[in-house]
């Protein structure tokens, strides 16, 4: 199942050749890989025994015997979400890249690669099979940045693949030490063996920070962000809402199911550094959107400052109150799935405004309302959720982290608290200055959306209200894997 | 002598004689397409002649000087897939040899003869003679395009063999001088025998000489100065060949020198402040460059920085993981190199230049080549679905177990900074922001069956290796 699941979108782009150039059964033969995709996982997600423990839809063999490798696939309620959320994000990024058409062949086989991959990199249970997954991803998003991108496309683009290469390396290292100290690249059996400096070639401790580095740089945590404002900006439309929407959510997943669950100690040890980083990231980022004048360049500095929550909630792990402790995993979760709906949706709704002006400089952009009212609506959701506004999904999941991290961080909760006035208020004055205003410019009517882009952000409006009217929809999910993990690990 | 021992040596006796008939057909034949097809056979005689001495058992012949083992068999297959692949590939390429064409098949043979004597010598004698009979026809063959860079190239090489072979054979003297043999097991046993306080610091110097005569062919820091001008100006079929077979005998060499030196000290610090060096001013080097074959050349010096971290762990961890490693590792680069080579030389065939700019938009020119070059240099990278990755992950996992873990980290990071250099050309394949030049593409079937197979082998290395290396395991185990 899950094999199906990882491996058709790769058949499906080496079809793409053969498809003769034709650009439109091209565009339809990825939007329906992607759709069959969702599908899949739906059916998965209807499928999947919460009342049942551990990993399902399990596949495992052996690979590479001599080095311990094994292929081993299987979700749990952690990455199952993400896997919805990847999949569906798919759909949105491929329909609305219906008006392609540079290139169209190659920038829809990069995409079904790269759907693969971070597939991969959500379901594999192996740790060698997660970075061979994790390292795939670069190329196809470096093509889509570099080919497909605006601006200083190839310096972003190379910027991009040099950072993630730069953690991976430390990864490399990390999981070589592991699997040889332990015997072992199985991350379910990781988890449940105790690490002790006995057991291990060097300190655990260093380990877990080769780890973190790679995942800190992905999540982006301050001060590795810096790609992403970059890569973020000079992505093409599309490429923005994956990258934002599901890559940098495989940072977060990385910590969570490698870090916190392998590494249990260490991530207790070192969570005053988790803390510190998700604070500054959170404040940091929410300060320095204020001074953006390119509307992608202000939501991708708004992502590191959401990204800020998610580490927040992975350090309340500290807490030896297991209520607590799993509050906070199921907090930092379930803010990377609104995230990944809220920034899509942003994205999305900005790539339409600059398909049809020409431009994402917020200046000459004013009172769009008038003219592009359907997006100006897409737009305002989005970013209402992103500010937290109650009733829709960003709220929920920060409220939870919050409260998770109040009960063991104070202070930093308190510091971390005011971040929400500072995205009150950066997102409104950023609504206030795009969407409403005196309108510039004679253009009134602009052109109007096609099914294809009315359909993505549809989804995604309906994923954000509906997880902010009834969470546990997506919780229970959450609650499978970490509930489980949290009470095995700090006892009741 | 036994005659039956020259069952042993029956691949190196094919190819050899396969060289002369060819020399001769091409003195009485005009045709040069029947000459190429017997020297293919003949080399694929000799092939099939390998694999079939993998099931002969080990035995030592020729008064001790040849041991023949399941190792040096695969290096004779490897050294043999390698010259049949280059000489498939190259029919292209022959327009530049002119009249010589001929020459160069059966001075390829006669190299690729030295080549497999080379990793089953079991004296330093008959090594010191397998290494100047790889050099010799090749330092005639890299001039035999007669241009000015190709003769320059030529000179460089000859010159650098030259002094390379002086440094081994002062090696090899001062071993003889202190343990009164040339025999690598005699010399083993002795070292490992005899008290050496006093007299360790000659054998020392012994070895540190034989390393780099054999750094010289292998290219590593310091002795790597030829290899970048030497790739640019010779012909890139023998560029290949230079850079696969060549390097991985020499690496095969080393092994077994290497074996020996463990035996009375520990080289690990040496060795893995040489890997340092190497990878470090390989991928300096290759930053800045401009040339493609200039580029791989570079790129190979950081590649000999890589392989020599496997032969770093050797005293660690008994040897038998570190020498899977290296083999392995030069397995999949003789995949990948051909493949980067032969892909190169495709798309240059049409644009007559090998600077990265020349490659610009190539893909819309010539899309089979430029996937392939993609693959390869992702390969060379070290990017996984490849065998570039698999054979990296062997590597840093020899090394991780002999807890040299600095070591790891500073290749790791290497490979990092050596994406920049491969993307940048992979990118440049890709441009379409440029106005690009039309050209008419060589539809060549040989090249595109090379490249098909090379692509196969870096794609099947890194999917699928486990039945390699069990067939490496079993037989270094042996």
């Amino acid at each position: 199942m899950l094999t199906v699941l990882i491996f058709i979108p790769v058949f499906g782009a080496l079809i793409i050749p053969f498809l003769r150039n034709n650009q439109k059964y091209i565009k339809y033969w990825a939007l329906a890989i992607t759709c069959f995709e969702l599908l899949l996982s739906v059916f998965m997600l209807i499928n999947f025994d919460l009342s049942k423990n551990g990993y399902q839809f399990v596949e495992n063999y052996e690979w590479i015997p001599s080095l311990g490798i094994s292929y081993h696939l299987g979700v749990d309620g952690l990455s199952l979400p993400l896997v919805f959320l990847t999949t569906l994000l798919f759909v949105c990024a491929v329909s609305i890249s219906m008006s392609i058409n540079t290139r169209v062949a190659e920038y829809f086989f990069w995409f079904l690669i790269l759907e693969t991959s971070v597939l991969g990199v959500f379901i594999s249970l192996d740790l060698v099979l997660f970075f061979i997954f994790w390292e795939i991803e670069l190329i196809p998003m470096y093509f889509i940045i570099s080919v497909w991108g605006s601006g200083r496309k190839e310096y972003s683009a190379m910027k991009f693949v040099i950072y993630t290469l730069f953690g991976s390396a430390f990864m490399l290292v990390g999981l070589l030490i592991t699997g040889l100290s332990i015997g072992s690249f199985n991350i379910e059996e990781l988890s449940n063996i105790t690490l002790t400096a006995d057991n291990f070639l060097i300190s655990p401790v260093y380990v877990f920070i080769m780890f973190f580095v790679a995942f800190a740089i992905k999540l982006p945590s301050w001060p590795l962000h810096s790609w992403l404002p970059d890569a973020h900006t000079d992505a093409p439309t599309a490429g923005s809402v994956i990258l934002a929407g599901v890559l940098i959510k495989m940072g977060g997943y990385g910590i969570i199911r490698i870090c916190v669950q392998i590494f249990q100690q260490e991530a207790k040890d070192l969570s005053l550094l988790l803390v510190f980083l998700g604070a500054f990231s959170l404040i940091y980022g929410a300060i320095i959107t204020f001074r953006q004048t390119d509307i992608k360049k202000l939501i991708a500095f708004s992502s590191v400052s959401h990204m800020g929550i998610v580490l927040l909630g992975i350090s309340a792990y500290k807490s030896n109150n297991p209520d607590v402790a799993s509050f906070g995993l199921e907090g930092a979760a379930l803010q990377m799935f609104t995230h990944g709906t809220i920034t899509g949706l942003l994205f999305l709704s900005i790539g339409l405004i600059y398909d049809r002006l020409h431009t994402r400089e917020i200046t000459q952009l004013q009172g769009l309302v008038y003219k592009a009212p359907t997006i100006s609506l897409f737009f305002v959701i989005a970013s209402m959720a992103s500010l937290g506004l109650p009733g829709l999904s960003g709220f929920v999941a920060e409220i939870t982290v919050f409260m998770a991290a109040f009960a063991v961080w104070n202070w930093f909760t308190v510091i971390s608290v005011f971040s929400i006035v500072l995205t009150a208020g950066y997102m409104l004055w950023l609504v206030q200055r795009v969407i409403f205003g005196d309108h510039i410019g004679d253009e009134k009517n602009l052109q109007k959306l096609s099914t294809y882009e009315y359909i993505p952000a549809l989804l995604l409006v309906a994923s954000i209200i509906v997880l902010g009217v009834y969470p546990s929809i997506i919780f229970e999910f959450f609650e499978q894997s970490v509930t489980a993990f949290v009470n095995n690990t700090i006892g009741v | 002598m036994d005659v039956a021992d020259l069952i042993y040596i029956g691949s190196e006796i094919i190819v050899a004689v396969t060289a002369t008939l060819t020399l001769l057909m091409g003195i009485f034949s005009g045709r040069y397409i029947i000459v190429k097809i017997v020297s293919l056979l003949g080399i694929l005689s000799g092939l099939i002649y390998a694999v079939g001495l993998w099931f002969v058992s080990t035995s030592y012949v020729f008064y001790n000087t040849i041991h023949a083992n399941q190792l040096s068999v695969f290096f004779k297959i490897l050294v043999l897939v390698t010259l049949l692949l280059v000489i498939t590939g190259s029919y292209d390429y022959s327009k530049y040899f002119g009249k010589l064409r001929v020459e160069y098949l059966s001075l390829m043979m006669y190299s690729s003869v030295g080549m497999m004597l080379l990793p089953a010598s079991n004296d330093f004698i008959t090594a010191y003679i397998s290494l100047e009979l790889i050099a010799l026809p090749l330092v005639a063959v890299i001039a035999m395009t007669k241009e000015e860079y190709s003769i320059e190239a030529s000179l460089k090489f000859l010159i650098f063999s030259a002094i390379s072979s002086a440094f081994l054979l002062y090696g090899i003297v001062l071993l003889y001088g202190f343990s009164g043999s040339t025999n690598f097991e005699v010399i083993a046993h002795i070292l490992s025998n005899t008290n050496l306080d006093s007299n360790i610091s000659i054998v020392l110097i012994a070895i540190l000489f034989i390393l780099g005569g054999v750094g010289f062919k292998v290219g590593i820091v310091p002795f790597y100065m030829w290899i970048p001008d030497v790739y640019e100006g010779a012909p890139t079929p023998v560029v290949a060949f230079l850079s696969i077979a060549s390097k991985s005998v020499g690496f095969a060499l080393l092994i077994k020198v290497f074996l020996i030196a463990y035996e009375f000290a520990d080289w690990t610090f040496t060795i893995s402040i040489i890997a340092a060096l190497t990878m470090i001013v390989g991928n300096a080097g290759a930053l800045l460059q401009d040339n493609t074959k200039r580029l791989l050349g570079y790129s190979g010096i950081a590649h000999a920085g890589y392989i020599l971290i496997g032969i770093a762990c050797f005293s660690q961890i008994g040897t038998s993981t570190g020498q899977v490693a290296v083999i392995f590792y030069l397995l999949t680069y003789a995949f990948t190199n051909i493949a980067a080579f032969y892909s190169l030389m495709n798309i240059s065939l049409s644009t007559n230049s090998y600077s990265i700019q020349s490659y610009s938009g190539a893909f819309f020119n010539n899309k089979f080549a430029s996937i392939v070059l993609m693959i390869s240099f992702l390969s060379l990278i070290g990017l996984p679905p490849t065998s570039g990755f698999l054979g990296k992950l062997y590597l840093f996992n020899a090394a991780i177990k002999s807890e040299l873990i600095w070591l790891v980290l500073f290749g790791v990071i290497n490979s990092v900074f050596s994406a920049y250099y491969y993307l940048k050309v992979i990118k440049t394949l890709f441009d379409s922001d440029i106005e690009i030049i039309k050209y008419q593409t060589s539809r060549s079937y040989s090249l595109n069956i090379v490249l098909i197979c090379a692509l196969l082998g870096v794609l099947i290395l890194g999917v699928y290796p486990d039945p390699f290396l069990r067939l490496l395991e079993t037989s270094l185990s042996s």
